[in-house]
């Protein structure tokens, strides 16, 4: 079985011009839909492959199956029917990869790639060591899928922050002030990385409160794109940590 | 083997994957503290420590001051919650005020209820608090987030109440209760509650004046919409039990509108004691009402509401929150327990307490609830036991030819999968494909009732009821034991042991242990509810006759034919007369009694009475019920044991035909009757239709249970059989080790030695190490874990 093409970490920095809100509410751009919703599909397939694999297909069926589900999701019908959802895309793609399992039985149109439908590439290896390094054992295909989500996402979020560092020629701040996300390092350290930056210590506050800003309005940018409701963000961020505390 | 690392902040392990090298916790957990604000003054940074506590980071700020995820590590290691109270509160007076409590708090003692472990004070001067660290999710957002029904939040919130009760019997009032400090997490898959913040909103305010509800700025603290107007009332009245109740009233209101009952957020400061003390909630289902018209389908948020309507709310949970939220204490309920009593009064069909009594209200409850409680009993145990032992045949059907003694292998586990898999009604993000087939079974079943029972619409109504019902306890059976457990000891100890109400759990439990395969704990369990309900009900009781049958076909799997023989034909005795001849109830017994003759090998009798069952079955309910398939399932099982292979074949064929057509190509059921079929064209030497059909059903199961489901195993076990009497050697040996490595049960491994089936392998040296190697992992498997 031919392993598809790598990118780079499979993981499209590319922020979608419309978002599931969009994709939910019935449009007659379709195409444009269909963008979005190979965006959304690109960024977030590791928990897909995670759950199908959790369900027991040894790796390279798993690698069918994802790829499968996913050219059928971005086929016609399967966009209409996301048109009708009016949840959030977790729960939708959940849904989707669940039902597509159960009914998927004609395992010759999982052979069937390419032709007119669109076709994401999946950089596999990634996804297998991923789903290798999750305490498997305990938790149930949903609740893996559940984690895998919230570490795409913080993915995502994480690789367009530095994308536009990168763009600013700043990589090297970003490399250096992100352990700010989650916390304070010991004082001798802040020293340090200001020396490291050619920066003063209060220069480096000052970038530090601004990195942590930009953060949270990409986090929060990031989860509204996948809800219908922009006000559901706070009780998202909180449902994730909670998936992710359940270790 | 990858190491785990840890993250220093949080000491949790490290994700699996990037997040550039951080923890995917702390990374959520920082976009939820605004970082716009500034730390203020005085306050914890991470790192630092307060006390015999290291700070972690902060978690979020309540109305009392913020709250920190701390690590202490003497002398256990783990992870609390720490509250510092803000500025504006006198520390000596709220530590010593802690002080007298803390002897209460550290005494209680509840799973719902979050402990306190200590109190200090910072550097800085101020009070802290160190809890017991709670994740999960305030209730309100929980219940919207897993869907859960009506009767689900109802029961989740009578343990929150339970929970508040406990502490006010430890003279521990709570005082804020709101959804942020009811938080829900899991525990085995279960909703779990914890209220959190107990004690302390006493120990901070003796009493809530002006001046600590309201900040300087005028606005006002913490949610207003959760207090009860004594709180709010600046004469100070003294707060009591009742003050907790209404709050609880407040959540109850939200769980099952959706919003709060009383909007406060553009009342000026001045306005919030009147207005509270003054204005009435709205009805909950007039509200309802209001809000599914403003919002379309249900408010606030899109997407499937499961809240209930506006009808199911009328009437008695109308009167309980109402009650709830009286204005005046002495109008409320008494106490949480009170509260909880009658939701579960409501629960149960009773009436409540909450209205004013009116001697046709008591009348009608007790007639519609005893209708129930009468013919549940009988009509659980008949669908729940026709199905299972309908999925015995199948079991015996698949191995029968094999070896007789093994028999007993993973009934229970089998059992247990085809209920899950046929009956699960769980989490709403799984495939609605197989759970709405699930209920479309149902549904179709209580149509054909609907059809068949037409002349008698007292019984009609009353098994369309029992259907509801049904639908309910089948979807809990494969979990719930300790649940139904805990139902007959409550009922029990409340209703008495002679209650009906208790007899029907009993059974339900009985029941539910037969099914599962304890056989010995289900025996006792029914004679000890049979001996009651014989007394007090009556012999021809249809609860008793329920026991019986349930009795019956649970001596007859412990393998004791002639007494269950007995008791069938006793039951059946009794319902012929008592029912009649065509009646649902009667015709179970009649086919559960010539399943008990079949395992005496009185294979004529068996395939008369099957036959008559059938006949009966296809006139009343129709020739596609899923009745009337397992009567012909039944009889066709008997066929093949006569060596009358055609009318099986036939028999069969006629109900994959109608299960591929009504339940849908990968259905349990149809599944199995594909294997039945492969099963007698095996015995006809029709092997290559056999083998296809085998293969058919072994790479649908592969599909839709898993590769290592032992459906699947089963499935690769008996295509192997089908081969090796092909003469297919090599693909039989490789399917039958495919098989063991994969789920395949213990005894079917212990059988593959003198299975008759394999006998063209004997003599390849394979198949003495795949034999080895069979008992091998049965001998594993059966280790205690």
């Amino acid at each position: 079985m031919a392993t598809p093409d790598k990118t780079v970490a499979g993981v499209s920095h590319r922020f979608p011009t419309t978002s599931w809100s969009l994709i939910s509410a019935a449009g007659s751009d379709s195409s444009g839909c269909a963008d979005a919703l190979s965006t959304l599909c690109a960024a977030y397939w590791t928990p897909v492959y995670a759950f199908i694999r959790r369900k027991g297909y040894p790796r390279e069926e798993s690698e069918d199956l994802s790829q499968a589900f996913f050219a059928r999701l971005l086929e016609h019908r399967t966009l209409a029917e996301a048109r009708r959802e009016r949840g959030k895309f977790r729960s939708f793609l959940l849904a989707s990869v669940t039902h597509f399992l159960a009914n998927e039985w004609d395992r010759s149109r999982a052979q069937k790639r390419g032709g007119d439908c669109t076709t994401l590439s999946f950089d596999f290896d990634t996804g297998e060591e991923r789903y290798h390094r999750e305490p498997y054992h305990e938790l149930t295909p949903e609740a893996l899928f559940k984690r895998q989500w919230a570490m795409a996402l913080l993915d995502r979020v994480l690789g367009r922050q530095r994308e536009e560092h990168v763009r600013r020629a700043k990589a090297s701040h970003f490399d250096l002030l992100k352990v700010f996300l989650t916390g304070d390092p010991a004082r001798g350290q802040n020293h340090e990385l200001a020396a490291q930056l050619n920066m003063s210590d209060a220069t480096m506050r000052t970038a530090v409160h601004r990195l942590r800003l930009r953060y949270a309005e990409l986090l929060r940018e990031e989860i509204a794109a996948t809800l219908t409701d922009p006000d559901d963000v706070e009780g998202e961020i909180r449902f994730l940590l909670a998936a992710l505390e359940r270790a | 083997m990858i190491p785990a690392e840890r993250c220093p902040e949080c000491g949790g392990p490290l994700m699996a994957g990037s997040q550039e090298g951080m923890c995917a916790r702390c990374l959520l957990a920082a976009a939820l503290r605004n970082p716009a604000e500034a730390a203020p003054a005085g306050l914890p940074a991470p790192g630092e420590w307060i006390g015999s506590y290291r700070i972690v980071r902060l978690l979020g700020e309540g109305g009392m001051g913020m709250v920190y995820l701390a690590r202490q590590e003497q002398p256990i290691a783990r992870n609390v919650a720490l509250k510092v109270i803000k500025l504006g509160m006198d520390t000596r007076a709220v530590l010593s005020r802690f002080q007298s409590e803390g002897q209460a708090l550290a005494l209680m003692d509840h799973p719902a209820i979050a402990k306190v472990f200590d109190a200090g004070s910072t550097p800085q001067g101020r009070p802290y608090f160190v809890m017991e660290y709670v994740t999960g999710v305030p209730i309100t957002d929980y219940c919207d987030q897993h869907k859960l029904t009506m009767r689900q939040r109802l029961a989740l919130f009578m343990e929150v109440c339970d929970g508040v009760h406990h502490a006010h019997q430890k003279a521990i009032l709570h005082r804020d209760l709101k959804p942020s400090n009811i938080l829900v997490g899991e525990v085995d898959g279960k909703p779990a509650p914890r209220i959190i913040d107990f004690g302390v909103a006493k120990a901070t305010a003796d009493r809530l004046t002006a001046d600590t509800m309201f900040t300087r700025a005028g606005a006002i603290v913490g949610t207003p919409g959760y207090m009860s107007p004594e709180q709010a009332d600046p004469a100070g009245v003294e707060v009591d039990t009742r003050t907790d109740v209404y709050s609880l009233g407040v959540v109850l209101y939200q769980l099952l509108v959706g919003v709060l009952p009383l909007d406060f957020s553009n009342t000026p400061l001045d306005q919030f004691p009147r207005r509270l003390r003054e204005e009435e909630a709205p009805r909950p289902s007039a509200k309802r009402r209001t809000l599914v018209e403003q919002f379309g389908t249900a408010a606030p948020n899109p997407g499937s509401d499961p809240r209930p309507s506006a009808r199911q709310l009328r009437g008695d949970l109308d009167a309980i929150i109402l009650k709830a939220l009286e204005k005046e204490p002495a109008r409320r309920y008494a106490s949480p327990s009170d509260l909880a009593a009658d939701i579960g009064r409501y629960l149960r069909g009773e009436p409540v307490l909450a209205h004013p009594a009116s001697a046709g209200y008591r009348a009608r409850k007790y007639i519609r609830r005893h209708r129930i409680g009468v013919a549940v009993a009988a009509a659980a145990v008949l669908l729940l036991l026709s199905f299972a032992v309908a999925q015995t045949f199948q079991l015996r059907r698949t191995m029968n030819e094999r070896d007789r003694a093994n028999r007993e292998r993973d009934r229970a586990s089998r059992v247990t999968a085809f209920m899950t898999n046929m009956f699960k009604v769980s989490d709403p993000s799984e495939a609605r494909g197989n759970s709405i087939k699930a209920r479309e079974i149902l549904d179709k079943a209580s149509q054909q009732i609907d059809t068949g029972l037409a002349k008698d619409p007292e019984l009609q109504a009353q098994m369309m009821q029992i259907m509801g019902e049904v639908y309910d306890n089948l979807g809990l059976y494969s979990r719930e034991l300790s649940l139904l457990t805990r139902a007959v000891d409550i009922r029990r100890r409340v209703l008495g042991p002679q209650n009906p109400d208790t007899l029907t759990s009993m059974n339900y439990l009985g029941c539910n242990l037969a099914v599962q395969g304890r056989y010995a704990e289900a025996e006792k369990l029914l004679r000890e509810t049979l001996v009651i309900q014989r007394r007090i009900l009556g012999p021809g009781h249809e609860s008793t006759l329920g026991s019986m049958n349930a009795l019956s076909i649970v001596l007859s799997q412990q393998g004791r034919h002639a007494e269950a023989e007995k008791l069938q034909r006793e039951t059946l005795g009794i319902r012929r007369r008592v029912l009649g001849p065509e009646h649902p109830g009667t015709l179970v017994s009649m086919h559960n009694l010539a399943i008990v003759l079949f395992d005496e090998g009185r294979y004529a009798e068996a395939e008369k009475l099957d036959r008559e069952t059938l006949d009966i079955r296809r006139r009343v309910l129709g020739p596609e019920h899923p009745l009337t398939l397992t009567s012909m399932n039944s009889l066709a099982i008997v066929l093949v044991n006569e060596g009358h292979h055609a009318e099986a074949e036939k028999l069969d064929r006629d109900a994959l035909d109608i299960r591929r057509r009504v339940l849908g190509p990968e259905h349990p059921l149809t599944l199995t009757s594909m294997s039945n079929l492969a099963d007698v064209l095996d015995n006809e030497a029709h092997f290559v239709e056999a083998e296809k059909l085998q293969r058919e059903t072994r790479d649908i199961q592969r599909r839709v249970l898993g590769p290592e489901h032992p459906d699947t195993a089963l499935s690769t076990y008996n295509l192997a059989c089908v081969l090796a009497r092909e003469g297919k050697r090599d693909q039989a040996l490789s399917l039958l080790r495919e098989a063991v490595d994969h789920g395949l049960a213990p005894r079917v491994d212990l059988a593959i030695e003198k299975d008759p089936d394999l006998k063209s392998l004997h003599d390849d040296p394979r198949f003495a190490a795949l034999v080895a190697h069979g008992n091998e992992r049965a001998a594993a498997a059966q280790m205690p874990k």
